[in-house]
């Protein structure tokens, strides 16, 4: 897929089903790179990919 | 008024905690009843403008009441007997509207309770008021469908959320006690911002079993009320497992009032001066300062620690919510625009998170959860800013005034909050001042099942200050 917010943004607003405003579109498609450089960030802690992904957790670690 | 005895000369029963109320019940010197019509009378006094209440059961409370008037008179009285509560609309209640806070669901009537509403009704408690929220526990501050709430210190801001109607409801003593939930906050922000006690506890502690989900790994329910005794009595009642909710947990072997009073001299607290205290108004943080003097005058030491990546778990935080809230929300996502400007957002932003970089957010939680157990090591509990600015103004797309600039108030209002709802950690907030004539917080935060050491160390603050005893100045007379 294109990494270009005004293809992407509308791209996977359609896929999830949902219809927001034009405007609330704009704003999100201005946030896109933020959200994007922030999942980037996660991604960059190499030793989580070992870790369990707990669906159903406990507070104990 | 069914009551039988006159209530004390001096003193309006709207204004006595639970445990005061308690106390005057087993003394003789004011029954349910009496309760009940006072805060009937408080609401009746300060609902118009500030907009707690959305459905007020007065029939059904006096009703309760007068059951809980002859349960006293017979010696057969329970933990909660005659105690006015109010319930945060997220809460499933039987027979009753429980709204969600949203058009969409403005005239759902459920056929059961949830766990924790029958908990608090089987003790004893009378339930006065269903309270206002954000919608689904995730809109904004201005509700569309039901108005906004407004914060007792100062009508003109927000008493934060999700769970608005109960801290408006319980600053103003409309109500001793109130139900929140919590998924980034919502029970901390508004006890934060309206000068309450509140606490999330363990995640796993209060059965979430009729509760309307946000999150499933992040939700969390509890009590919101004016001291740390009043939480930790509500608490005692809410808590322990329920078959319905796989996550909870088991009761503990002593009550958690047992903690009231203890010792906490010697007690040690962490403190992380990095991300949890970045990002405050240089006001807020200079109060802050104040409060841990305080809070270290009780004999207790504070320690600096590190928590190093905590700012990753508030993005983590972030993106889970974001994948659980789209999947929870499923079946009313395509009528996106029915909903809050706010809820919508949020909502919208849901489809950027794919499935791997949910799965990745939710690998990091058990790192988070040992960076804070490390950090925590040798220590009862690790001590932040509830929050890091004062209350906004309220407005459809609210700002956080952090002194020298502006940003959007989730992000100033959830940063010392949702990682906590990450690890699912207890945490208590507990009002520690006042900055420019609005309330200010200390947050207390516990390893998991140890809420005994921040109700020890949230009544020895209570008990050497008087900030919980503040009231808004709407309540003058």
């Amino acid at each position: 897929m294109s990494a270009d917010p005004t293809v992407v943004v509308p791209a996977l607003l359609t896929a999830a089903g949902l219809a927001p405003s034009a405007e609330e579109v704009a704003v999100m498609i201005a946030e896109y790179p933020a959200r994007a450089q922030a999942i980037e960030a996660l991604w960059a802690v190499e030793a989580a990919r070992y870790e369990e992904p707990c669906v159903v957790f406990r507070a104990e670690p | 008024m069914t009551g039988t005895l006159p209530a004390p000369a001096t003193t309006d029963l709207a204004d006595l905690t639970a445990t005061e109320l308690l106390a005057a019940f087993a003394a003789g010197t004011a029954t349910p009843s009496q309760a009940v019509e006072a805060c009937l009378a408080r609401v009746a006094a300060t609902d118009e403008v500030h907009n707690a209440v959305l459905l007020l059961l007065a029939d059904r409370a006096r009703a309760a009441a007068a059951e809980s008037d002859a349960r006293w008179a017979a010696g057969t009285a329970r933990p909660l007997e005659g105690v006015p509560y109010g319930l945060k609309d997220i809460v499933a209640t039987a027979g009753i509207t429980t709204t969600g806070g949203s058009s969409l669901f403005s005239d759902f009537v459920p056929t059961e309770d949830a766990a924790l509403a029958a908990r608090l009704a089987d003790a004893g408690g009378v339930l006065l008021a269903k309270l206002s929220t954000f919608e689904f526990a995730c809109g904004g501050a201005v509700n569309r469908t039901f108005g906004p709430t407004r914060n007792p210190w100062d009508p003109q801001r927000t008493t934060g959320g999700s769970s608005s109607g109960s801290g408006a409801a319980l600053a103003l003593g409309q109500v001793p006690l109130a139900i929140g939930t919590d998924t980034g906050g919502s029970i901390r922000i508004p006890a934060a911002f309206c000068g309450l006690t509140g606490i999330k506890a363990t995640h796993g502690r209060v059965p979430r079993h009729g509760v309307m989900g946000l999150s499933w790994t992040m939700d969390h329910a509890g009590p919101m009320a004016r001291s740390v005794a009043d939480c930790a009595l509500m608490l005692d009642v809410i808590a322990g497992p329920d078959p319905r909710d796989p996550t909870t947990l088991p009761l503990e072997a002593e009550p958690f009032t047992a903690a009231l009073g203890r010792d906490v001299t010697g007690m040690r607290v962490a403190r992380p001066r990095g991300f949890l205290e970045g990002g405050m108004h240089p006001a807020v943080a200079a109060a802050h300062e104040a409060a841990l003097a305080e809070l270290a005058a009780t004999g207790v030491e504070i320690v600096d620690v590190e928590l190093p990546t905590f700012d990753l778990a508030a993005v983590a935080s972030w993106w889970i919510i974001y994948a659980e809230m789209l999947s929870l929300h499923e079946a009313h996502a395509d009528r996106i625009e029915d909903r809050d400007e706010m809820g919508a957002s949020l909502l919208g932003a849901a489809p950027f998170v794919s499935a791997a970089d949910y799965l990745r957010a939710l690998r990091l939680r058990p790192r988070f959860q040992r960076e804070l157990a490390d950090a925590m090591a040798g220590c009862d509990a690790l001590v932040t800013p509830a929050m890091t600015s004062l209350p906004p103004l309220i407005a459809p797309q609210m700002v956080s005034d952090l002194g020298d600039h502006e940003v959007p108030w989730l992000e100033a209002a959830c940063r010392t909050s949702v990682p906590f709802n990450l690890t699912g950690s207890p945490a208590m907030v507990l009002p520690s001042g006042l900055v420019e004539g609005m309330p200010v917080s200390l947050q207390l935060v516990g390893r998991p099942r140890d809420e005994a050491s921040l109700f020890a160390l949230g009544a020895a603050y209570q008990a050497a200050t008087d900030h919980h005893m503040r009231r808004p100045p709407v309540l003058a007379r």
